[in-house]
């Protein structure tokens, strides 16, 4: 039915179809290509709902585009940004920000505090930050003049400068941005703010081009365009680093799976960058399990996990379930279980239960120590090794572990709703929302709200204590009957202390980590060499 | 040609009886996917807050699920959600807040692009190919031809894709890995999708030519000397229409599975991405709209195969009974 010459016409067809593609992929101009500085991404940008007041599009998008009043610079200290100062009364319910001169919106407007005012009141207005101190308790915000913003509150708030550090929903936005303008319930209309970079093109669901606010404030803006790409699969993102179509991957953004990093090892065209983090992993241990609500065998669980194994070895010793760079935590305030399997086969034993020889295992009233851990791969991928780990680790000592890989809705359901879990794998949140907030929303117990990860009256009423303590001398106190608490009571499993790990061209330069992960890079700093 | 009238009055009967079966089906199809959702664990409003970074708190997540009406029975959120459609509204998603059919239009440029392609070239490369193989089989050519599509069953799609993206975008860079914005960017993922249909049809259409060939009107007709010209397509080809249109009609759905593992490999912002997307967000309006568009589109194309059938094949016209019930 087909000749040869049809084959082969086909043939030629298809070479000269992709030779003529060849053609195009070479085709934007060099000089507009190096001019451009392409970030794979895993989230849309959203740029169009870019609200500042909102939780729409990706954080790092928010933090390029707007700046925040203070900058959070970690170890619970903070650094001026668009407030050049700030003061706070004993009591905690009054905040006076002086704001800095000559500031101005990627529009052209000044910063005010009319400005301040307005993105303040919007936030506010807003349910979903319902749950946030500044929305619980703020009073009203005065302009008395252009440079000042005064905050009253109704109560003593001691979490405003971390929840006005964050990438949202308390960032400076142009009163141009809605319509009508300046209205706190107008309809958004454009991003507009003080920070590094602007909105130039959206193209949903495929990628955002950011151009350099040429009012930008702090420092000189970039030459370059920033774009975020959208590539949703890791190994696409891998594929697309090698085959130049980004420069740059990484982080939270779009992370690099760990099994692909030596693809980009001891190879001159691409550098591995490296960044701290605060984020830790951790078990969440279910208490409501009779095995598990003897403290000896959660003692016993943190006792037999040898944490220098995960990762291939490569993360920091871990101590405690905070790394040394959260707020409050120091070398010495954090109490943590050495790894010792010994110890831990002394506590189930303690505990009542026998070793059964046949089985490897331990057993009391016939019944095998057995727990149900449930992880997800979908956001971290490395959860499923960890957890193989953890399960050899706990095999040492005589627990048999079931691990339940989850879809993420499903996952995220059992640890908020369902609790069907005996032990669940858990990341902490980071920067300012560490400790406290992210203590409050996992750890503190009401009668209305019972603890997501665990429950314990006196660790709540130290959470209680903390929220109306201005004094930071105080609250370090508090933190360390906080830690001193969580420690002897073994309410958690710490696993492995996070890492930012990025992956760039060798043609980009200047790469610099950022204080927050947040807004993990210095964006405007980064450059294009000539190949 | 004009139909007989008697043809027209069964077939217009028929068709009838088909529409209504087909409405029916599709309540009954609606029904099964709002239930699907309820049952699936995972609660939209406090995904919802999660994607967004923020805590899914008791109050916050009763605000949403109130504002969404997730609150009422499931016989209220099902009735108030046909009654939308069959006001010729989708809802509206509960992560954007725009309308469904909006935001569905906006996508489904870049899938159907994807779909069809793959669709014609699948059907370009294969039904050649396996007529040729048919015709000769137990040839070396055919046993190296067969064997190369059993190779190619055990393929995921997902492995060659990213196999395609490594030979072309990487070590040989001639075409872009991610993204829709050219045409260029659908050369790897139409080729991926093609190449791994492909083999399943060349080894169907093999499989109905070998079998239509040995009957006594084919082989009466080859042993006429007819010109190739006036056999494969009056003959060989026509007698096999009815097998290849249902081959085409069921294969279908799969194109659809495709393009989810297609477009999320590639970064496609298309239709079936936004379906699964959703599907992890617990999107329900976006679930519910994307299914009840995907469904529409699988029973239309059927019914029209439907009348295809009548319109090819004699027998179905002749078999009353068939059609009737």
């Amino acid at each position: 039915m087909f000749g040869r010459s049809g084959f082969g016409v086909i043939a030629v067809v298809l070479l000269l179809f992709i030779m003529g593609c060849s053609q195009h992929v070479s085709s934007p101009s060099a000089a507009e290509e190096d001019k451009n500085i392409v970030v794979a991404v895993t989230q849309d940008t959203e740029a169009d709902k870019l609200d500042a007041s909102t939780y729409n599009g990706s954080r790092h998008t928010h933090a390029a585009i707007y700046d925040a009043l203070v900058d959070y610079k970690g170890k619970g200290e903070f650094a001026p940004s668009l407030a050049e100062s700030w003061e706070i009364s004993d009591d905690g319910r009054t905040y006076i920000l002086h704001l800095q001169n000559q500031v101005m919106f990627s529009d052209g407007s000044p910063l005010n505090s009319a400005a301040v005012k307005f993105s303040l009141e919007r936030a506010v207005s807003r349910e979903e930050n319902a749950s946030l101190e500044i929305s619980r308790l703020l009073q009203k915000v005065e302009a008395p003049d252009d440079q000042t913003v005064v905050l009253s509150f109704k109560d003593t708030a001691t979490q405003v400068l971390y929840e006005l550090s964050q990438a949202r929903p308390y960032r400076i936005m142009s009163p141009n941005s809605v319509t009508p303008k300046g209205d706190v319930n107008g309809t958004f209309q454009k991003a507009i703010g003080t920070g590094a970079w602007k909105i130039a093109e959206y193209q949903p669901g495929i990628q955002t081009v950011l151009i350099p606010n040429d009012h930008y404030w702090l420092e000189q803006p970039s030459d370059y365009s920033l774009v975020f790409k959208v590539i949703t699969d890791p190994q696409a993102r891998v594929m697309a680093l090698q085959s130049g179509e980004v420069d740059l991957a990484g982080g939270e953004l779009g992370n690099i799976p760990m099994e692909s990093l030596p693809v980009f090892q001891n190879n001159d065209n691409y550098v591995i960058e490296t960044g701290s983090s605060t984020m830790s992993y951790f078990m969440v241990i279910n208490q409501h399990n009779t095995s598990l609500a003897d403290k000896n065998i959660r003692q016993a669980i943190n006792y037999g996990n040898d944490t220098s194994k995960y990762a291939g070895g490569s993360g920091d010793p871990v101590r405690g379930l905070f790394q040394e760079k959260v707020a409050f935590i120091s070398d010495s305030n954090q109490p943590s279980y050495p790894y010792n399997p010994e110890k831990a086969k002394q506590l189930i034993e303690a505990s009542g239960y026998q070793w059964n020889k046949n089985k490897q295992l331990y057993e009391k009233d016939g019944q095998a120590l057995q727990l149900r851990l449930v992880i997800q791969s979908e956001e971290y991928p490395e959860w499923k090794e960890m957890a193989e780990i953890f399960q050899d680790n706990m095999k040492q000592i005589g627990i048999q572990i079931h691990i339940v890989n989850q879809e993420r809705a499903a996952y995220y359901d059992t640890l908020w709703s369902t609790k069907e879990y005996d032990l669940l794998m858990y990341r902490t949140y980071t920067d300012a929302q560490l400790p406290y907030r992210f203590l409050s929303s996992l750890f503190y117990d009401s009668p209305s709200s019972p603890g997501v990860a665990y429950q314990d009256k006196p660790l709540s009423d130290l959470l209680d204590q903390i929220a109306a303590t201005v004094s930071t001398q105080q609250q370090q106190e508090l933190f360390n009957q906080v830690f001193l608490r969580m420690h002897e009571e073994a309410m958690s499993v710490p696993i492995y202390y996070a890492k930012q790990t990025f992956v760039h061209s060798s043609q980009v330069v200047d790469f610099r980590f950022n204080a927050i992960e947040d807004n993990p890079l210095k964006w405007h700093y980064l450059k294009k060499e000539a190949k | 040609m004009a139909l007989p009238e008697e043809r027209s009055e069964v077939m217009l009967r028929s068709m009838i009886h088909r529409l209504f079966m087909l409405v029916v089906t599709f309540v009954l199809f609606s029904l099964f996917v709002f239930t699907l959702m309820r049952l699936a664990p995972g609660d939209p409003a406090s995904m919802l807050l999660l994607e967004i970074g923020a805590v899914p708190e008791q109050s916050i997540v009763a605000d949403l699920q109130k504002q969404w009406g997730l609150d009422q029975s499931f016989i209220q959120q099902y009735l108030a959600w046909a009654n939308h459609v069959f006001q010729g509204e989708l809802g509206h998603s509960f992560s954007s807040g725009e309308p469904v059919l909006s935001e569905m239009i906006e996508r489904l440029g870049s899938t159907s692009k994807l779909i069809a392609s793959s669709f014609l070239l699948t059907l370009f490369i294969s039904i050649p190919i396996g007529i040729w193989m048919g015709l000769n089989e137990g040839t070396m050519a055919d046993r190296v031809v067969y064997s190369m599509t059993i190779l190619g069953l055990s393929i995921p799609l997902y492995w060659l894709a990213i196999l395609l993206m490594y030979a072309l975008g990487v070590i040989w860079p001639v075409l872009p890995v991610v993204g829709s914005s050219t045409t260029r960017h659908y050369i790897l993922p139409v080729t991926a999708m093609t190449l791994v249909q492909s083999v399943y049809f060349i080894r169907m259409v093999r499989s109905y030519t070998i079998q239509y060939s040995k009957f006594s009107y084919i082989e009466a007709a080859k042993a006429r000397g007819l010109r190739p010209s006036i056999f494969y397509p009056s003959y060989l080809l026509r007698s096999m229409f009815i097998p290849i249109l249902t081959l085409i009609t069921t294969s279908l759905p799969s194109f659809f599975g495709a393009s989810i593992i297609t477009e999320t490999i590639f970064s496609f912002p298309g239709f079936s991405k936004y379906m699964l997307e959703a599907i992890f967000r617990r999107d329900f309006p976006v679930i519910q709209g994307s299914a009840l568009f995907v469904a529409a589109f699988i029973f239309v194309f059927n019914f029209m195969t439907d009348l295809l059938y009548f319109l090819a094949d004699p027998r179905v016209h002749l078999d009353k009974q068939r059609w009737e019930v």
